[in-house]
């Protein structure tokens, strides 16, 4: 597998300031590097790839990537993403969202996305808050976790993004964290091909705006979180519910084969009596 | 359907056949009254041509996703009423700074909120120019009949296509759901997606060309890579915010409009070269403008009416023309005076508004009463 | 699949530092402990000849300010040299 600063120097835009946007530390950074070595090792040209991204620090990627990029509104990455994906099918469609942005504001999209089946991947950067706004709690922020506001800690119930979008009906689940970069770009070649919705949670640590206000310790204290709470999901499942503290599965979680969308709609235009290309 | 190729046709359906033959591929919408029917005969006749038909989970997304087909290549388009284009002008504003060809249809219904949905309305003509933030250019046509919603469609495309920006064609209700028998027009001009003329190491999305000229929107997935985005751009279309390439991308997604007027305006002009007064209505309303005019006529009081086809941007230029030998506009609308402050605008010597809000038509009589009223 | 590698230089890694942000995370994931804060703040690998060529530093800089100097070459089974 090439390593991480040699693919990325393929596929970074030549023409991009760097050192890019984000904080010192951040996990977003490692979280690209994964998905451009997972990119490296399919057959796709950079011509067949169209990276769709949201709004936030996650959403930035799609400025520094050498691909069709799409860098949407806050929320809205899978509508424009499904529309690319449905008017060009040839195309592999890679959205990326961070954790407010696929589940909050956008998650009505991912719900449906899911529902339908359609093949695109998605990516979410789960850095349990808002980062680009100054850190205000997200759908993803642990209970008692304080934020820009929350600042008495959350009183919400978090998400589990990996359930949600299982029970949405998407193909493919998997989580990685930054700790795990290797594994992370496995995952995420896998997840490219996959045909149907594929969703890959990564785990990503905010050492500014999230770490900072919780006393969660340096950039890395925050990876080594991952790293001891993290359980490889066959051996999570055999962990009695009631042991569960903080950990969480990691790897694989759905891998399930179910008609595609597109595959489908191809019926439509057939039952209409139309000519399918 | 008879020789001359007449069809009794709904203007909702019109609308839509006019989107299919000006190439349109991909719709995405979500229902509601009264723009539904446009989403029905399209989820029939799509998947025909092996185009896409699909109902979104809301008017956000559909919005989004035919800025994403467009991308993509394929003409696209969405339909809705009131509240759905609220729900639409955030992705509608990023259509227009990122310079995506897509058409909105805006069937309006009466607001605001839920508002009255079975009852016809024009209280959307300022959303239409004004519905999402900050300074965007906006073109808006407005059809007053089954005809039209097919003929003003096909146009939508074609100004999308050229100007490299989302139209919005805003019916009423009335027309929407009115039938009329009409002949599909034969032949029409339809403006296809320009390519690219240099290679892709060359291209520039958001080059400003001389003379007016618009760079060629290249599909995803040709070999053009290039980076689209709502923030404002350079040329490349890499977020900036250097003083100048700021003021250069504002300034130039408005100007394409404001320097081609000539081509964007259409307006129709009845029995107005020797009027004393101008009637200046659109949509279902200017159909009882002209029975008026006519009743007025008769009456031997000098009345003639000016139609914004093109209601934004507003005809200005033209109302100017007439104010100073018109005694008196008369301003006619299913709102409370949305077109009346533009007309107020051109700086007439008289101007009076016939305002509608209870969901009711505008009757001639109603605009008669007013024209003898100012007359006198 | 079989990876051989072969050592440039002296010095197993590369620190970009004008892309290097000091988050300290390649200091504290090396597994070898074969790299240190420097009195200019940037990391240097103060134990070269510690490194075993594994990759977590790269794969773990969010900045992409590290190349390891090692060629390595990913060849099929039946391959080898
Ligand atoms: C419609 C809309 N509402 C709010 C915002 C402001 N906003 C920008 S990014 C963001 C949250 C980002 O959080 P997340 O999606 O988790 O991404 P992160 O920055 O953490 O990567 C918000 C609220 C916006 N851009 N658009
Ligand atoms: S605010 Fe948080 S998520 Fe955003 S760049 Fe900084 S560390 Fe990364
Ligand atoms: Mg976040």
């Amino acid at each position: 597998m090439m390593r991480t600063t040699e693919a990325i120097y393929k596929y970074l835009r030549p023409d991009k300031k760097f050192p890019h946007v984000w904080c010192p530390g951040c996990g977003i950074g490692i979280v690209m590097g994964a998905l451009v070595r997972a990119i490296e090792n399919t057959e796709l040209t950079k011509d067949e790839i169209v990276l769709v991204s949201g709004i936030g620090c996650s959403g930035r990627i799609s400025t520094y990537l050498d691909f069709n990029t799409l860098h949407t509104t806050h929320g809205r990455a899978l509508t424009f993403a499904t529309g690319i994906k449905l008017a060009n099918p040839e195309l592999t469609v890679i959205t990326v969202m961070g954790d407010g942005d696929a589940t909050a504001i956008g998650g009505n999209h991912l719900i449906h996305a899911c529902r339908r089946n359609i093949d695109i991947n998605s990516i979410i950067i789960n850095n349990n808050i808002y980062g680009m706004t100054g850190g205000q709690y997200s759908p993803t922020t642990p209970m008692e976790r304080k934020a820009s506001t929350a600042k008495y800690g959350s009183i919400e119930k978090p998400f589990d993004i990996c359930k949600l979008v299982e029970s949405c009906g998407a193909t493919f689940v998997a989580r990685g964290t930054s700790f795990h970069a290797k594994m992370l770009d496995a995952i995420m070649l896998r997840a490219l091909n996959h045909k149907g919705f594929s969703v890959v949670e990564a785990m990503s640590q905010c050492p500014v705006q999230y770490g900072r206000r919780n006393k969660l310790g340096t950039p890395m204290d925050m990876m080594q979180w991952f790293k001891d709470n993290s359980v490889s999901s066959p051996v999570f499942d055999k962990i009695p519910p009631d042991e569960v503290d903080e950990q969480f599965p990691v790897g694989v979680l759905v891998n399930k084969e179910d008609r595609e969308y597109i595959d489908r709609y191809r019926d439509i235009v057939k039952k209409a009596g139309g000519e399918v290309h | 359907m008879n020789k001359r190729n007449e069809v009794l046709l709904q203007g909702n359906e019109a609308c839509a056949m006019g989107a299919l033959a000006a190439g349109m591929r991909f719709f995405a919408g979500y229902p509601i009254t009264p723009s539904t029917e446009i989403a029905e005969f399209l989820a029939a006749e799509l998947p025909k041509l092996n185009g896409t038909f699909i109902q979104m989970e809301d008017e956000i997304s559909s919005m989004g996703a035919i800025i994403g087909a467009s991308l993509a290549g394929t003409k696209s388009m969405t339909a809705t009423s009131g509240p759905g284009f609220s729900l639409m002008q955030e992705n509608i504003g990023f259509a227009s700074m990122a310079e995506v060809p897509c058409v909105v249809v805006n069937v309006m219904r009466g607001g605001p909120s839920t508002g009255m949905p079975t009852r016809p309305s024009q209280g959307d003509v300022m959303q239409s120019r004004w519905g999402t933030h900050g300074d965007h250019p906006a073109i808006v046509l407005c059809p007053k009949s089954v005809l039209e919603c097919y003929t003003l469609t096909v146009r939508a495309f074609n100004l999308a296509e050229k100007y490299r920006t989302p139209v919005i064609v805003l019916m009423d209700g009335i027309v929407g759901h009115m039938w009329e028998n009409i002949e599909i027009p034969h032949t029409h001009e339809v403006i296809d997606r320009a390519k690219p003329t240099v290679p892709p190491e060359w291209y520039h999305p958001y080059e400003k060309l001389p003379a007016g000229n618009i760079t060629p929107l290249a599909p995803f997935g040709q070999g053009y890579r290039y980076h689209v985005t709502g923030m404002v751009h350079d040329r490349s279309g890499f977020p900036t915010l250097d003083h100048g390439e700021v003021e250069l991308c504002l300034k130039s997604i408005t100007n394409k409009i404001k320097n081609n007027l000539h081509d964007i305006i259409n307006i129709e002009e009845y029995l107005l070269k020797d009027a004393d007064i101008c009637v200046v209505a659109y949509g279902s309303v200017a159909r009882s403008a002209r029975s008026a005019v006519n009743i007025a006529r008769k009456e031997g009081i000098k009345a003639g009416m000016l139609r914004p086809i093109t209601l934004w941007p507003f005809p200005r230029f033209h109302l100017e023309g007439i104010a100073n030998r018109v005694k008196t506009f008369v301003v006619p609308e299913m709102n409370l005076g949305q077109v009346y402050g533009e007309v107020l605008k051109s700086g007439p010597k008289k101007a009076v508004r016939v305002t509608r809000i209870d969901g009711e038509l505008i009757t001639p009589d109603q605009i008669v009463s007013k024209i003898q009223e100012v007359s006198s | 699949m079989f990876i051989s590698m072969t050592k440039k230089n002296d010095e197993p890694l590369h620190i970009f530092s004008s892309w290097c942000k000091q988050c300290g995370i390649c200091i504290a994931i090396c597994p070898k402990k074969v790299l240190e804060k420097g009195n200019d703040g940037y990391p240097y690998a103060a134990r070269p000849e510690d490194c075993i060529l594994c990759g977590m530093c790269d794969a773990h800089c969010p900045d992409y300010a590290i190349t390891l100097q090692a060629k390595h070459e990913v060849k099929e089974e039946g391959e080898h040299e």
